[in-house]
């Protein structure tokens, strides 16, 4: 019954935890591909060094 | 899912694009006050220009 109740956003709380999960993962995603150039500038570049 | 119930009080539409603003803000000022405020990353972007300013010398001898 609460799961439809459509809140002001126009999301209803099952599609806002959808969202949400997508987001998390995409910043997952993004930091994992962030650390990794990290790691490459600090091998091959004068960084730190 | 902690804070997934954010979407309910922030609209997608403002939310997403304010955060994934303020990260690429972030991001492209730390990296520019990386090249302004040290020297090796515009040598290093450079090349080898050390290495050729050491051997034009001795080449030339």
């Amino acid at each position: 019954m609460s799961d439809h109740k459509v809140w002001p956003t126009g999301l209803t709380e099952a599609e806002s935890e959808e969202l949400h999960r997508h987001i998390i993962q995409g910043t997952q995603f993004f930091g994992m591909i962030a650390a990794f150039a990290h790691l490459l500038a600090y091998i091959y570049s004068p960084w730190l060094k | 899912m902690i804070y997934g119930k954010i979407w309910l009080v922030v609209k997608p539409s403002v939310g997403v694009p304010l955060i994934i603003g303020a990260v690429a803000v972030a991001s492209f000022a730390v990296h520019v006050a990386l090249v302004t405020n040290t020297t090796w990353v515009k040598a290093f972007l450079n090349g080898n220009a050390d290495k050729v300013a050491v051997t034009a010398p001795a080449a030339s001898k």
